[in-house]
């Protein structure tokens, strides 16, 4: 039944009407895309002597055999563009190491990477990029996967014009969530929550009764109070996903993972 | 339903930390935490004693239980899985979105450390397939050890063995081939062909379960993720078909060299 009914679901008109109604609880814009290239919105860091690693594989050629390359746009962290990067692939393997002189700054903010064709683009395509971010100090990175599908832009547009034409892809309707970390924070540890922002307007987020304001595209870190050992971290937000980025450290080790 | 599993060697400790509740906050009031082990081809189920507090069941591994899952029930639920001999669909407390999931953090000797918030959701269990990962995306010729972690849940309790193997895109040949395990954590180490995991990939022939690349660096720290399923990179209703194309590729390139063996 499936199989005859996706295509309907695929018509324009069928698309028109889907995106008109937005059901309560959907806040996934992504989905009714026809023809995408996704992006988490991944958060960068150079503040505190720490390093940014980000490597992708080459999604476009291993599914659909297309060349491409990666198409990286930072923002601080209030939401601000600051620059733009084209990195190519080295044996299916694309990597960047953000420091703070490729971005000139000892700060932190927000990027995001997309697969982009080298050249045309015959057929429609959904590329989701959530690949695999690392923070570390030296060389030495503690890596993750990303997290959210949380920006997207149509695979047609050219590579210079790419910054001016991404959207969100998460809907930017304000919702009341609470989302309790599953995980406990030790003491003698330092703490880090990462949040970032895709949708087109600032959001808010209360972590253990302090709220906190993170522009549209920008991001923002908390460390969180709490009393006793394996500290518990409750969220809640007018965001539909509010889940950080944690980093943990102490003076000699750094690990990350989300929440 | 998810269950928990540990990641364990002689130089990687595992803790497993259970929330007691979900990330809505609601609470497993009648249910507590239960292990299953294999025991001479039955599961062996019994309520787990372990250290924490009221919001988490910690779970520290050692050689004994390191192949051990771990799972959130009544005790009337979990008697089921001993009586019926399988892993079954229990309750529905950890269906949440974004997923429950339990942190796992492995630790060395000197202190250091790196986790994930992992889970092996039931869906999983009775699937067949194959498991194909880029080393590049998780491995650092830089460190000085890499290894993998690839972890396989099945309902039925049997530990049957499947061949991993690591083929280098860059040299057109297959690396090396290992024997993993069904229903255990299995161990890679990949340290002798660290500077080639860069443009290399593994694949895993007929058992499903999610690589964990663990780097080790010279100065202690750790690194210590799973990568995304390939069907996670795509959408669209041709996702099956390209990713089973994908594979079906990268498995030809092993083929061909078996064959040149």
């Amino acid at each position: 039944m499936k199989k005859y009914v996706r295509p309907l679901w695929e018509f324009k008109i069928t698309r028109k009407i889907r995106n008109l109604i937005v059901f309560k609880d959907n806040f996934r814009r992504w989905p009714l895309e026809r023809n995408y290239l996704a992006s988490d919105l991944f958060i960068w860091r150079t503040d505190n002597g720490l390093s940014t690693v980000f490597k992708s594989n080459n999604i476009l050629f291993d599914y659909y055999s297309v060349d491409s390359y990666l198409k990286i746009v930072f923002y601080n962290k209030n939401g601000k563009y600051i620059r733009e990067l084209d990195v190519d692939f080295v044996e299916g393997l694309g990597e960047i190491l953000i420091h703070k002189e490729l971005l000139g700054c000892e700060d932190y903010g927000t990027f995001c990477v997309f697969n982009m064709p080298s050249g045309e683009l015959k057929q429609e395509v959904k590329i989701i990029n959530r690949c695999y971010v690392g923070y570390g100090r030296g060389k030495c990175l503690s890596m993750m996967h990303g997290n959210l599908v949380a920006v997207m832009v149509n695979p047609k547009v050219p590579g210079e014009r790419v910054v001016k034409n991404i959207k969100s892809a998460v809907f930017s309707r304000k919702t009341e969530k609470k989302y309790s970390i599953q995980s406990p924070f030790y003491s003698g540890f330092t703490h880090s929550l990462l949040f970032s922002n895709p949708s087109d307007i600032a959001i808010l987020v209360n972590v253990n009764g302090i709220s906190y304001q993170i522009e549209s595209r920008g991001c923002n870190i908390v460390t969180p109070k709490f009393e006793g050992d394996c500290g518990k971290v409750e969220i809640v937000s007018d965001f539909f996903y509010p889940r950080p980025l944690v980093i943990t450290e102490n003076e000699k080790f750094v690990d990350c993972y989300h929440a | 339903m998810n269950f928990f599993f540990h990641t364990y060697t002689k130089n990687y400790s595992s803790r497993l930390a259970i929330p007691k509740f979900r990330n809505d906050s609601r609470k497993a009031t009648s249910m507590t935490l239960f292990s299953a082990r294999i025991v001479k081809e039955r599961w062996a189920v019994e309520e787990e004693v372990c250290e924490g507090n009221d919001n988490w069941w910690i779970v520290d591994a050692n050689e004994n239980n390191k192949d051990d899952i771990y799972f959130i029930a009544t005790l009337a639920q979990a008697r089921l899985i001993k009586e019926k001999n399988t892993l079954i669909y229990l309750n529905s407390f950890t269906n949440t979105s974004p997923s429950f999931r339990a942190n796992l953090q492995i630790r060395t000797c000197s202190g250091a450390f790196s986790s994930y918030q992992a889970e092996y959701p039931f869906r999983m269990f009775n699937k067949i397939g194959s498991v194909y990962s880029d080393c590049g995306m998780l491995t650092d010729g830089n460190a000085e050890k890499v290894g993998c972690f690839v972890r396989n849940i099945s309902s039925n309790p049997i530990l049957s063995d499947h061949k991993f193997y690591l083929y280098s895109n860059a040299h057109r040949a297959l690396l090396s081939s290992f024997e993993l395990k069904t229903n255990s954590t299995n161990f890679i180490d990949l340290t002798p062909w660290k500077s080639e995991l860069k443009s290399s990939f593994i694949f895993v022939e007929g058992m499903l379960g999610g690589p964990m690349y663990v780097c080790e660096y010279a100065d202690g720290n750790l690194s210590f993720e799973h990568t995304h399923p390939p069907q996670d990179c795509i959408r669209g209703s041709n996702r099956k078909e390209l990713v089973k194309k994908l594979k079906d590729r990268f498995y030809e390139k092993i083929r061909t060299s078996l064959v040149g063996i």
